[in-house]
């Protein structure tokens, strides 16, 4: 007797097909499984047996053979207990699907525990989404997980909690139905996205004086754009980057889902979806793979798991070279290719990049109350390892001095967290209304390309003008105008204005100039 | 490169005589440049030497030559009419100068700025203010090439009228330190760079002495920008007061060890600057009293004491919108913060940011890495 059904596996954040293929034949009993199952997959014959069983059915006491196709990729989890006990409930007629197709239009996936519950599994988000784009009807998947499959679309979600209940459904059509038509509440998730950083604690308001440079990171949290702090110790510099996620709106539905996708592949998040933006502040100590994203089986780096959100990098002249340079793809492209031999995978990296570092070896180069001791070498050097390259997809730029014994009195410390979140929530909006209405899977200006680039300065004449100026003067590359475009176009929002006006152009000028390390 | 200048390359190059010896015999000949060369020449032993030498001579003179001939370089000689006057008047003053750039060299004011390599903020921009105030003026600003001190001098003076000229303590086709390149370019340009060396030579820590007295000679006088106790600017200075110069000190912070040497300076009678008035002053006293001696005036540049600040910038201020000039009135030499920007316009931070976006394009005011502005 052989009977098939389908499944999915999980590659990175990518789903695909694996069908479960069952055959069972007489001769001494035995449970096998086979289509490179890893030490979980092979587990999961001790689990069906038990679920099976205590669930009030048979186990068939005959030569069971399961293979797991296609037979050259690894199956890794526990998220094929489900579809095998199933198909073996199948193979061994214990089960009368509604009509013989019906079993063709679904897909299972679930963790079975021994009495025969089934419990939810990582990375729901991607496979509901590959059962949509494969044309399936039902995915049957634990119930934990319903809450998060349904933002996927169009199909009948069917959580089910235990092996029992799933069989009384399919043996009853009216159930199927009752079943898809409940509609799941989306849970916003409890788990921490931004480890080190208390938010909700953190408050522009705390931060005194440093106008400039709290400004220019509501203009930066408002596009997405990149931001270097660059200033002695003690000016603020980490303080001042802790607060940015405070001043950043909620994901929006379909950036959740896009974080959701990238966390469930790797923590437990499997019931809901992540509403805060991610904060991520990384040690210069990390290694490579930490960062980018990689290892014998790729898992996403911190360059992902800031996806859509901010990625800190603290003391940044301390990370090492390699790593610096390996920014460079990511920060342009906004996702990471990692090749492996049978398959590549793909993680979003879509983040605001939040640089702090010292102006020099010693820290104090143009402190005016402690000397700088470098060598001009030295501080050369110190920039050079801080690779062009990566300087000049920094958008804005901005020095941090520390303060001065009359800041610490002054008691206007500016418009608190919630205001301006409010205000670039607004900004954000239009911002997403721009790039749908363009038809493009953009979110923010940060990521514009340069057909819009190009018309937002043919909206302003005067620019035509101002932009060979500013060349000639600064000596900007085309990808540092460019830049300077969509700062200036993020200003234009904040104030809700349809064209970039000299005045928008004039103050993003400010953020990129006024640096002379490189 | 004239026909004597060549000559005089042939005879140090060539024949192994010293500078000095040459410098010896060219007094000795009442300052007649043709006899003095014509002496060496008929006194030469052409006494051939081991080959080695010979040929490294040879390719030196060729490279020479070869650079002249593609317009790398040119060599003056101490009788010709660009050679710096007052260069002529020291003790021993070279016979030969190279020169790069070549604008500047027919002024008739030089005055020098030297101090330390590792400025301080405030010694970065008292050498910008004076450096800049002179040189707009049309005072040429004399000075070593090297990082600091030296390196403001050049960059606030090298476009303006009065124009620049560094010195060096090696060969013209070296640029050392390597950081300086780009303003190595720029003094080409629009400035000149002289030496003493022959090209090639490698900046030895025994040429800079020798440096510092061409700095001091050709110039009026020296300003002395933060000096710790023992600096080469002391040197300079030193070589000043031998060759009749004005010494001037700026003062700086009691308790900041790079301010000693200026102090000790003022101690023992160098005028203590504080302002260009207290260089022009000086300087017009030395001025009359050559046009008393009967000292030819080349140009007509007026040393009007009063009314000269700002004249260059005056038709670019004239023109600044209502805003603008609020803010460029703000910001003054004493550096500026935002902060005091904001409070004391009542401008928010976005309209002083564009402000200030504007001033800097038009060369107006610079802001530094403490986010304070100055003007330029």
């Amino acid at each position: 007797m052989f009977f098939k059904l389908d499944s999915i596996a999980l590659l990175g954040i990518d789903a695909i097909k694996v069908s479960v293929e069952t055959h069972i034949s007489n001769g001494l009993p035995s449970f096998t499984i086979v289509g490179l199952p890893d030490k979980a997959v092979n587990e999961a014959r001790m689990r069906v047996r038990a679920a099976i069983v205590n669930s009030g059915f048979k186990f068939p006491m005959k030569r069971i053979i399961v293979n797991l196709s296609p037979a050259d990729i690894r199956k890794e989890g526990s998220y094929y207990d489900f579809p095998i006990a199933f198909a073996l409930l199948v193979v061994s007629c214990q089960v009368n699907p509604p009509d013989e197709s019906f079993l063709n239009k679904c897909c299972f996936i679930g963790e079975l525990s021994l009495d025969g519950i089934i419990n939810p599994v990582k990375g729901i988000i991607s496979m509901a989404e590959f059962t949509v784009n494969a044309e399936k009807q039902y995915f049957f998947l634990p119930d934990a997980n319903a809450g998060q499959a349904v933002v996927a679309g169009n199909i009948n979600i069917i959580g089910c909690k235990s092996l029992e209940e799933v069989v009384s459904i399919i043996n009853d059509k009216n159930k199927i139905l009752q079943k898809s038509k409940e509609i799941l509440p989306i849970k916003a998730s409890g788990v921490t996205v931004s480890p080190g950083n208390n938010e909700g604690s953190l408050d522009f308001r705390d931060i005194k004086g440093q106008v400039k440079a709290k400004r220019a990171l509501e203009i930066a949290a408002a596009g997405m754009h990149n931001i270097m702090l660059v200033g002695p110790p003690g000016a603020g510099k980490t303080m001042l980057a802790h607060r940015i996620i405070s001043i950043m709106p909620e994901l929006t539905i379909r950036e959740s889902i896009e974080v959701t996708k990238i966390y469930s592949t790797l923590r437990g998040i499997r019931e809901d979806l992540i509403k805060t933006r991610p904060f991520r502040n990384p040690h210069h100590t990390i290694t490579r793979i930490g960062l980018i994203g990689g290892g014998n089986i790729p898992k996403p780096g911190e360059i992902s798991l800031a996806h859509r959100g901010v990625l800190f990098l603290d003391e940044f002249s301390q990370f090492p070279k390699n790593h610096i340079e390996d920014l460079r793809q990511p920060v342009e492209n906004k996702e990471i290719i990692i090749s492996r031999n049978n398959y590549f995978y793909r993680f979003p990296c879509s983040f605001m990049l939040v640089l702090a570092t010292n102006p020099c070896t010693c820290g104090y180069m143009g402190d005016n109350k402690r000397e700088c001791r470098c060598t001009e070498r030295e501080t050369k050097k110190y920039w050079e390892k801080i690779s062009g390259p990566i300087l000049d997809r920094i958008d804005m730029r901005i020095n941090v001095r520390r303060l001065k014994y009359n800041d610490f009195i002054d008691k206007d410390t500016g418009q608190s967290s919630s205001l301006i979140r409010e205000k670039i929530s607004a900004c954000h909006t239009l911002q997403h209304d721009r790039y749908s209405l363009a038809g493009q899977n953009k979110y923010y200006n940060s990521e514009a390309g340069f057909a819009f680039i190009n018309e937002w300065i043919s909206e302003n004449i005067d620019l035509n003008d101002w932009i060979p100026k500013v060349v000639k003067k600064f000596g900007l590359s085309a990808r540092a105008v460019g830049s300077l475009i969509k700062v200036s176009r993020t200003i234009a929002d904040m104030e809700n204005k349809t064209r970039i006006e000299t005045c928008h152009f004039m103050e993003a000028l400010n953020y990129r100039i006024n640096f002379e390390y490189e | 490169m004239n026909e004597d200048s060549a000559k005089i390359l042939q005879i140090i190059n060539d024949m192994d005589i010293r500078p000095s010896d040459f410098i010896n015999a060219y007094i000795k000949n009442f300052n007649d440049i043709k006899k003095t060369i014509s002496f060496f020449m008929s006194n030469s032993k052409t006494t051939i030497k081991t080959g080695r030498e010979t040929m490294l001579k040879k390719t030196r003179y060729e490279r020479i030559i070869k650079g002249i001939k593609e317009k790398e370089f040119e060599i003056i000689n101490i009788s010709e009419k660009n050679y710096p006057l007052m260069l002529k008047e020291i003790y021993f003053p070279p016979p030969l100068l190279f020169l790069k750039g070549g604008r500047a060299m027919d002024k008739d004011f030089y005055i020098a700025i030297v101090g330390t390599r590792k400025c301080s903020v405030y010694g970065r921009d008292v050498a910008i203010y004076f450096s800049h105030e002179l040189s707009k003026i049309g005072i040429t600003v004399v000075s070593g090439l090297a990082s600091g001190i030296d390196y403001w001098s050049h960059k606030a003076s090298v476009h303006e009228k009065g124009g620049t000229i560094g010195v060096l303590g090696c060969g013209i086709d070296i640029i050392y330190p390597p950081e300086n390149k780009k303003l190595f370019l720029e003094i080409i340009e629009d400035g000149s760079i002289i030496t003493e060396f022959l090209p090639g030579v490698p900046p030895l820590k025994s040429n800079f002495p020798a440096r510092n007295r061409i700095i001091s000679g050709m110039s009026s006088g020296v300003i002395i920008i933060e000096a710790a106790e023992r600096s080469g600017a002391l040197i300079t200075a030193n070589f000043a007061l031998q060759q009749n110069r004005e010494v001037f000190a700026v003062p700086g912070d009691i308790f900041n060890i790079s301010s000693s040497g200026c102090h000790k300076l003022i101690k023992s009678g160098a005028k203590l600057a504080e302002h260009i008035d207290d260089i022009l002053e000086e300087l017009n006293i030395l001025y009359e009293s050559k046009l008393d001696s009967g000292y030819p005036i080349k140009s007509n540049i007026s040393l009007n004491v009063s009314g000269f600040e700002g004249r260059h910038d005056n038709i670019k201020i004239k023109r600044l919108n209502n805003r603008q000039r609020i803010i460029y009135d703000l910001i003054g030499k004493k550096p500026v913060e935002i902060e005091e920007l904001m409070s004391k316009s009542g401008y928010n931070i976005n309209m002083v940011l564009q402000i200030i976006s504007e001033l800097i394009l038009l060369n107006l005011v610079i802001e530094n890495n403490l986010n304070q502005l100055i003007r330029l």
